[in-house]
């Protein structure tokens, strides 16, 4: 019997909590994501190194969850086959150095799970974000001791909410837009404890969207002449 | 009187094919004019086979016989290619074409014990590089050219015994012409000896000028015009392969020899290279020119086959390949990583490394850097660069209020089919009446019924269209 706990152990089969897991699971550092709630929420921020799972459909704000996390680092930051472009000018605005971003578009899903191994080991990468559908164990394993080598984090971006099944991850997300903001689940945190769902508001997620829908909001039409003023004066 | 060592070698298009280091079957080189054998190797000379031989004789001695055609071009290059080599350890080279490099051996005396000692260096350096080789010292050029073109191949320097061993040789050895040799076996001289004891006066006499100068640069009498080899800073090999090979996995220990070269090239001259240039000649066909690059600068013979596998891993032959050839156009000075000594290092690579390791499999196009472009319009707004490898954070952000832009951003526009709520706008877009592709648009942010942002804009004709998301 203790064998085959050992055993399970061993395989990473055996979730256990904060209190009783060993000292290796124990000891996960973290870093900011660059939201304070989000922080508290996840006893830290996104475990690092790591792979993240971020479950949600395109346009959701995902992308924009993970840049103050991007912001943060010197290192390189490297996109594979993101859906559509990544636009520089909003990067810029969101004060992203475009310098530091790369963006790898790959034929097949092979190759852009070899990119994204050869990035997270190298070292020079800070974080991966992977556009990827379905992913297997073991691919998930090679990436996550990729991502240790290197001291990277890994973000697997799908769109693929169904898709069942536990994946050696070590945050999973799943993210659905609302009325107030963006709700935020968490399937899975490695050596913590059940987490209820959060909900981000939008005005922490879009300050600029927000802010001017807010101050649009008394006003009852916009008149088209008024925007430059507007403008000026922000 | 100076010294000079002279290198025969008498069948270096054999050598090169030993030198891919499997066994070779019966080989004989023929060459092309009168089709007789001219190099032929050990097994082939156990079949019958001998010098001179025409090519329907030896081919009658066994079918397994494998034929080359003797290319001068190639023995050319080699012939420079060992001149480079021995280049290292001696500095006077002359190229005697075809077969053959003199080497000045008194000016080399001085940097080496005694002779002994550095003819040990030149030994084994041609070691490596497989070649048979005849030789022999002289006090002329032509003497030692002689002698070692006759198998001499004895370290010997007294000059009496080497006039002695000079002078035994037949007169039909010399390079004279056929009407000079009839003259003088015609007055019955037919050792060198016999001529040499000819005082150069009465030759004269006798004999046309060309043989007068001819025997007094043989003696050391005269002097002898010589120009010496200097090393193009140029690396530029090629292979011609045993067999045709048609898979490229097998191409992996030829071109690792190719790449040590390269190695050792560079490593003497602490040079780097970003690029080397690869070229397969294809049976019938085009050759295939690939270039493999290393951004950072690379020199390890390792780390360049690392990168050349990626690059043949997405190459496809269109005939079997029978020849190799390696060229590295520029050499690049090894910069110094101004690393923090104290910071830790972590992973395996450097952001160049990287780079050149993704574009080696992915292709150049598949790894991109972004850069905002100064542009209103937002198709045009994003550039696509060459991905930057020394990025620092050093442009201070420009004191601007950020605009709202979606960081995805549909490749074309597409009209807007989704129902849509308005949270914000309009920001109007007007502009590029100069090149052509004008623009008058609205730009609003929306939001559809699942809750994701959009970007869409409202043309002049009042048409809905999607444009970003902000993802």
């Amino acid at each position: 019997m203790a064998n085959l706990i050992d055993f399970l152990q061993h395989q990473n089969l055996v979730w256990q909590g904060t209190d009783n897991a060993p000292l290796t699971q124990r000891l996960v550092e973290k870093v900011s994501t660059g939201y304070d709630v989000l922080d508290a929420h996840l006893d830290g921020g996104f475990p690092m190194p790591g792979v993240v799972d971020i479950k949600s459909h395109t346009g959701v704000g995902e992308v924009r969850l993970l840049l103050p996390y991007i912001r943060s680092q010197s290192r390189l930051c490297v996109m594979i086959n993101p859906p559509a472009c990544i636009n520089a000018h909003a990067l810029v605005h969101q004060d992203v150095m475009t310098e530091l971003v790369w963006v790898i578009s790959t034929s097949t899903c092979q190759e852009a799970l070899w990119a994204a191994e050869q990035c997270l080991k190298s070292g020079a990468c800070g974080s991966v974000l992977l556009w990827h559908r379905d992913l297997q164990v073991h691919q998930v394993k090679r990436l996550l001791l990729s991502a240790q080598t290197g001291k990277s984090l890994c973000c697997l971006l799908r769109n693929d909410v169904s898709q069942f099944g536990s994946l050696p991850v070590s945050l999973c997300l799943q993210l659905e837009p609302g009325i107030d903001g963006l709700k935020i689940k968490v399937n899975k945190l490695r050596g913590g404890w059940a987490k209820p769902q959060l909900t981000l508001p939008w005005r922490l997620l879009w300050p600029l969207v927000i802010a001017q829908t807010e101050q649009k909001a008394p006003e009852a039409q916009v008149l088209p002449f008024l925007q430059p003023q507007r403008r000026a004066s922000r | 009187m100076a010294l000079w060592l002279y290198l025969h070698f008498p069948q270096l298009q054999l050598d090169n094919l030993h030198a891919q280091g499997m066994q070779v079957p019966p080989t004989i080189i023929v060459s092309g004019k009168n089709h007789s054998v001219i190099q032929l190797n050990r097994s082939a000379q156990q079949l019958g086979v001998r010098k001179g031989m025409g090519l329907g004789a030896a081919a009658a001695m066994s079918s397994s016989l494998c034929v080359h055609e003797y290319s001068e071009v190639y023995t050319q290059k080699r012939l420079i290619e060992l001149a480079q080599w021995l280049y290292l350890d001696t500095a006077e080279i002359h190229l005697s074409e075809p077969e053959g490099l003199l080497l000045k051996v008194s000016s080399m005396l001085s940097l080496h014990q005694d002779l002994d000692h550095y003819w040990q260096v030149i030994q084994t350096r041609l070691e490596t590089q497989h070649v048979h080789y005849h030789f022999s010292l002289g006090y002329s050029p032509i003497a030692a050219q002689l002698l070692a073109q006759n198998q001499f191949d004895s370290l010997c320097q007294n000059r009496e015994q080497l006039m002695k061993q000079l002078g035994k040789l037949p007169i039909n050895t010399l390079a004279l012409t056929n009407q000079q040799q009839q003259k003088l076996t015609r007055v019955g001289v037919k050792t060198v000896q016999a001529l040499l004891d000819i005082p150069l006066v009465e030759l004269g006499k006798r004999f046309d000028t060309a043989l007068v100068h001819y025997v007094g640069r043989l003696q050391g009498k005269l002097h002898h015009p010589i120009t010496f080899y200097q090393p193009p800073e140029v690396f530029e090999r090629h292979v011609t392969l045993l067999y045709e090979i048609e898979n490229l996995d097998f191409l992996a220990r030829p071109l690792l020899k190719l790449l040590v070269q390269l190695e050792q090239f560079l490593r003497l001259r602490n040079k780097l290279t970003q690029a080397i240039e690869l070229t397969f000649y294809q049976r019938d066909c085009d050759a295939l020119q690939l270039s493999v690059g290393s951004a950072q600068g690379e020199y390890r013979a390792d780390k360049w086959q690392a990168l050349c596998q990626l690059v043949l891993e997405r190459t496809q032959l269109s005939a079997p390949l029978q020849a190799v050839a390696l060229k590295v156009p520029i050499l690049c000075e090894p910069q110094t990583l101004a690393d923090d000594l104290f910071s830790e290092r972590i992973g395996t690579m450097t952001a160049a490394g990287l780079l050149s390791t993704l574009q080696a499999k992915l292709g150049e196009e598949a790894v991109q850097g972004i850069q905002p472009m100064a542009d209103a319009r937002p198709e045009l707004a994003t550039g696509r660069v060459e991905p930057l490898v020394h990025a620092k954070r050093t442009t201070v952000p420009e004191q601007k209020p950020p605009l709202c832009r979606p960081n995805l951003l549909l490749p074309r526009v597409q009209p807007l089919q989704c129902k849509v709520i308005l949270l914000q706008g309009p920001e109007r877009i007007a502009t590029g009446w100069w090149d052509g592709h004008e623009v008058e648009r609205d730009y609003f942010v929306a939001q559809d019924e699942n809750y994701r942002r959009l970007w869409v804009f409202r043309d002049r004709q009042q048409r809905w269209f999607m444009h970003g998301i902000f993802s």
